[in-house]
């Protein structure tokens, strides 16, 4: 499984490029006269070219495990550069050469099919390696040509020859015309003369039918300038929240203003009647009028005797001049002006002046809002379109899907359905190319070797079923037969690589069911924004059922205050019965829906933003992404199930702990599983452990193994790996990627007796490896040995 | 704009704070001539400058070159909890669009309980791999250090085992730090969090 697989010359053998030359000379060759004996395979001894007396089974047998090796390193090879991400181009080359040999060998045998099949492969890594190609989609067009290339080795097998119809190269072709694969794109002659263009035109979203079609007046662009484009469009669009943000403190750095001004109003208002008080009570000087006239009278009358009556004519008008003061400004009286009066006029033209300015900064405060709106409007629009040129429809990968199942050699001996439901769900084109080879190889690894023990043929069905919510998908790959085992562990990086999980379950018609889920696209996410305690956190809106309140609610399911979930500090234990709940419902990994009512302290808002992941170091079960918004905080995506599924566990092995502690004389019989596909073989193990206090359970499959180990979990599997649903490394994985299995021991119970499974199960995590038949003293001593601290 | 190079002597005037001062005490004619030698200068590769940072600890100080760093910034006022993180870890802040974890640094070297100090800047460090947030006291600059004025730890009496890694000797009383190699080590202690 973890075979290292160079990608270099070094995986063609000698005699591969002794092939390779061979048939590269005879490429060279002028079509007629050339001599037999001066070939250049007259010393190869590996010639087939060269043994006309060769019979045809002779050829047969030479050439079927030859192709049989090609397909099989192949293959291989783009295992590695699916693991590699497709970054390294120049990789294909490997597959350039086995294509090449490949052709040239099937060729010369005279299987025609075989032979132009293998060129297609050669000519689309060959494009690869140029760059005229992206390699996703170069890695996905060859998986699906190598599925061809294995159907009719398989006819060849069964019926010494190839397929008599030509509809398989027919549906190479449309799957061709899907990619947008030009198999006659020529080649440039010189790689480093060739314009640096052609690094650019790589991708034209050759998933998407609807952008593969000329009609549609789609155009190339360049992949690196489209993704910096929607990087772009992504930041521009994240701005929205600081814009918003700075909004909010424009309004209330606007408001403060306000109330600022309102408060000079006051003051102004306080001290104008102060002063106007304090100039009543003031007895005046005789000079106070402004007027000539009245300065002359006045003059005058301080010397005929009538001074208090003019003095009381001059403060009446002294009054009424203060006080007519708020409304007139005389220019003409101003040396009859105090420096306070001065001041206070000063400060109602400052005043004016302010509230002027400040009407003019609210009108363009709400000029520059609606703008801004339209603004953000447009840019959304725009995000939104850039986002859409990257989606396709779940339909365009399933006629691959489809001839999988079609041609697999369990549908040629039975009879098949495939069904597709809901397949117009838009996917980023990023996810659908992840996601094709993925759901590829699950069903090859799925429906590969099945037998049944059925003589008739019967009726089977295959089944994927898609779901789409918010931005998260949901695909149901359904088998109504036991499948092979195996595609749990395979996938496992696929499905990282695609940021998605998987689980299963038995269906209702007895088989196997895969769901996939994963975010649809690499946009923006619906989310709930709660507050606890002092953090923010975002909850997926595709993960509610319902929100409510502690007061209303009647719960039947337990609650959990997400802040002990997180460990977050909390200052009270006590929750207000105002408080929110939060409904939640999503399936749990490897088991079905599980109600849970979540506790917050608030619900701030519902809002859309772009989540990304964290950096491995920061990962942490339960949480699925960040968000920043637009203060620049951190805000991290939850998956509050698996938070809970997490604080249970850890609950439970307190709990443990604990009556450990006080129940330590109290011995609990030790529960052994005993998985094994074989009757014989469970029944003469538990004849080995009958004679002990185990409590034995027997799982006949994977499934039924992995339904034990979650309804009533064992403190030791013995386990074998050939099972049918899931197999021996599926569960390992399980239990390893599970921590509510980190108690479970496991013991691999094989006839598999090479060191490469033997390695391959120890790193995934098996305590010890036994082969079959496995004698009754090692198979106990092992047992012991690795229950070491419990007497059997 | 490239950045023009400073004479070194300029550089260690200005972290011993009497840069204003020497400009101050030129005469118009020879700040202008001095002007007009900076701005002739060719540019030509920095010579790596040998500042550091000194940082205070509970007990003694650390330095850091500030060639390692990418920038010091005032201490965030708010940090996201990050669950199973280690103790010594504050949260998790943005920079640069990116979530970085945060960690107090005295903590850090007592293996403490890490606490929000609003007087402290916020370092951020770098290896090839991770960029982490060093909230530190910073107390001074050291405008320059001599490589050989480092005493090597194994030659000192100090406990290495008591000291995480990525120290890679003594100045007076401060350990010197290699930037690289002890983020590589935070980073790895705050990936063993997440298996729990």
């Amino acid at each position: 499984m973890n075979e290292d697989f160079s990608l270099g010359e070094a995986e063609l053998s000698a005699e591969d490029l002794a092939i390779l030359d061979a048939f590269d000379t005879l490429e060279d060759w002028p079509a007629d006269d050339v001599p037999v004996d001066s070939s250049p395979l007259t010393d190869t001894s590996s010639s087939v070219s060269q043994s006309p007396a060769i019979e045809l089974d002779d050829m047969l047998t030479i050439f079927l495990p030859e192709v049989e090796d090609d397909i099989s390193s192949m293959l291989q090879a783009l295992k590695q550069l699916e693991q590699e991400g497709y970054s390294v181009p120049a990789h294909f080359g490997a597959l350039q050469r086995f294509g090449h040999k490949l052709r040239g060998t099937a060729g010369a045998v005279g299987y025609l099919k075989m032979s132009e099949i293998a060129s297609y492969i050669e000519t689309i890594a060959e494009q690869v390696v140029h760059q005229l190609l992206p390699p996703t989609v170069g890695g996905n067009a060859i998986a699906y040509t190598i599925t061809v290339l294995e159907f009719c080795l398989y006819k060849l097998v069964q019926d010494s020859q190839e397929p008599a119809d030509e509809a398989h190269i027919t549906n190479l072709q449309t799957v061709y015309d899907h990619f947008s694969i030009d198999l006659n794109q020529p080649i440039p002659a010189d790689d480093l003369t060739f314009p640096t263009t052609a690094q650019v035109i790589t991708e034209t979203s050759p998933l998407s039918s609807t952008l593969s079609s000329s009609a549609h007046g789609a155009i190339s662009v360049c992949a690196h300038r489209f993704n910096n484009l929607i990087d772009y469009t992504e930041k521009l669009f994240e701005q929205h929240t600081s814009i918003e943000n700075a909004y909010r403190q424009f309004e209330t750095t606007f408001q403060d203003l306000q109330a600022a001004q309102a408060r000079f109003h006051r003051l102004e208002m306080q001290f104008s009647t102060s002063m106007t008080q304090e100039n009543l009570l003031q007895v005046p000087e005789v000079h106070t009028s402004s007027s000539l006239i009245t300065r002359i009278l006045n003059s005058a009358s301080t010397h005929d005797g009538s001074h208090t009556r003019k003095n009381k004519i001059n403060k009446t008008m002294h009054q009424q001049t203060k006080l007519q003061q708020t409304s007139e400004w005389d220019e003409l009286d101003i040396e009859h002006y105090s420096e306070k009066d001065m001041l206070l006029r000063s400060l109602r033209e400052a005043m004016i002046n302010i509230d002027v300015s400040s009407m003019h900064l609210n009108t363009a405060y709400h000029t520059l809002f609606s703008l801004q709106q339209e603004y953000m409007d447009h840019m959304a629009l725009v995000r939104n379109e850039t986002l859409m040129m990257r989606v396709a429809p779940l339909s365009t990968i399933v006629p691959q899907l489809r001839d999988i199942v079609t041609m697999s050699m369990f549908a040629q001996e039975q009879q098949v359905d495939f069904e597709v439901s809901n397949d117009s769900i838009e996917l980023d084109k990023d996810v659908l190319a992840r996601l094709s080879p993925l759901l590829v190889q699950m069903l090859q690894t799925c429906i590969a070797n099945i037998t049944t023990s059925q003589k008739q043929p019967q009726s089977y069905r295959i089944w994927l079923r898609a779901y789409a919510l918010g931005n998260d998908a949901s695909l149901e790959m359904g088998f109504s037969m036991a499948v092979r085992g195996g595609a749990v562990q395979a996938l496992r990086e696929q499905i990282r690589l695609l940021n998605g999980s998987l689980s299963l379950e038995r269906n209702t018609v007895g088989g196997i069911s895969f769901f996939l889920r994963f975010p649809r696209t690499r946009g923006t996410t619906q989310v709930l924004l709660v507050r606890v305690a002092n953090q923010q956190l975002l909850i997926p809106l595709s993960h509610i059922k319902r929100i409510g309140q502690m007061s209303q609610d009647a719960l039947t399911s337990p609650l959990y205050y997400l802040g002990s979930l997180l460990e977050l500090p909390t200052t009270h234990t006590e929750h207000a019965t105002a408080q929110p709940i939060i409904f939640i419902q999503r399936p749990m990994e490897y088991g079905t829906c599980e109600p849970l009512n979540i506790l917050v302290d608030e619900i701030i808002d519902q809002t859309e933003l772009a989540v990304r992941q964290l950096k491995p170091h920061l990962q942490r079960p339960g949480i699925t992404g960040t968000a920043i918004d637009g203060s620049g905080n951190v805000l991290l995506l939850l998956d509050v199930a698996e938070l809970v599924r997490i604080y249970n566990h850890q609950n439970d092995e307190q709990d443990t702990t604990v009556e450990t502690a006080v129940h330590s004389t109290r011995v609990r019989p030790l529960k052994i599983l005993i998985a094994d596909d074989s009757a014989n073989m469970r029944h003469s193990v538990v004849q080995t452990l009958e004679h002990t206090t185990c409590e034995l359970q027997e799982a006949r499959d994977g499934l039924e193994t992995l339904e034990l180990l979650k309804s009533n979990t064992p403190d030791l599997l013995l386990l074998d790996i050939e099972m049918p649903y899931l197999n021996g490394y599926d569960i390992l994985d399980i239990l390893q990627h599970n921590s509510q299995f980190s108690n479970v021991k496991t013991i691999i119970l094989t006839s598999r007796t090479s060191d490469k499974h033997r390695q391959h199960a120890l790193e995934l995590g098996a305590h010890a490896y036994l082969t079959k038949p496995s004698p009754q003293k090692q198979l106990l001593a092992t047992i012991q040995k690795i229950l070491s601290h419990s007497a059997l | 704009m490239s950045e023009r190079p400073v004479p070194p002597s300029l550089l260690s005037s200005f972290f011993n704070g009497e840069h204003s001062q020497n400009l101050a005490q030129l005469s118009d004619e020879e700040f202008w001539r001095y002007a007009q030698e900076l701005a002739q200068l060719t540019p030509s590769p920095t010579p790596p400058p040998r500042a550091y940072l000194k940082c205070a600890l509970d007990k003694g100080y650390c330095v850091l070159p500030l060639t390692a760093l990418r920038e010091v910034v005032t201490a965030p006022r708010y940090l996201t909890t990050l669950p199973a993180s280690p103790r010594w870890m504050l949260g998790i802040t943005a920079w640069r669009g990116e979530p970085i974890a945060v960690l107090d640094l005295t903590a850090y070297f007592s293996q403490s309980r890490a606490t929000l100090r609003p007087d402290a800047l916020l370092l951020i460090a770098t290896n090839d791999y991770a960029t982490i947030g060093l909230l530190a006291a910073v107390v001074s600059s050291i405008p320059s250090l001599e490589a050989d004025a480092v005493l090597p730890l194994e030659q000192t009496s100090t406990d290495q085992s008591s000291l995480p890694s990525g120290i890679i000797g003594l100045y007076e009383d401060a350990f010197v730090l290699d930037v690289p190699s002890f983020v590589a080590t935070i980073v790895q202690h705050i990936d063993n969090g997440k298996r729990i």
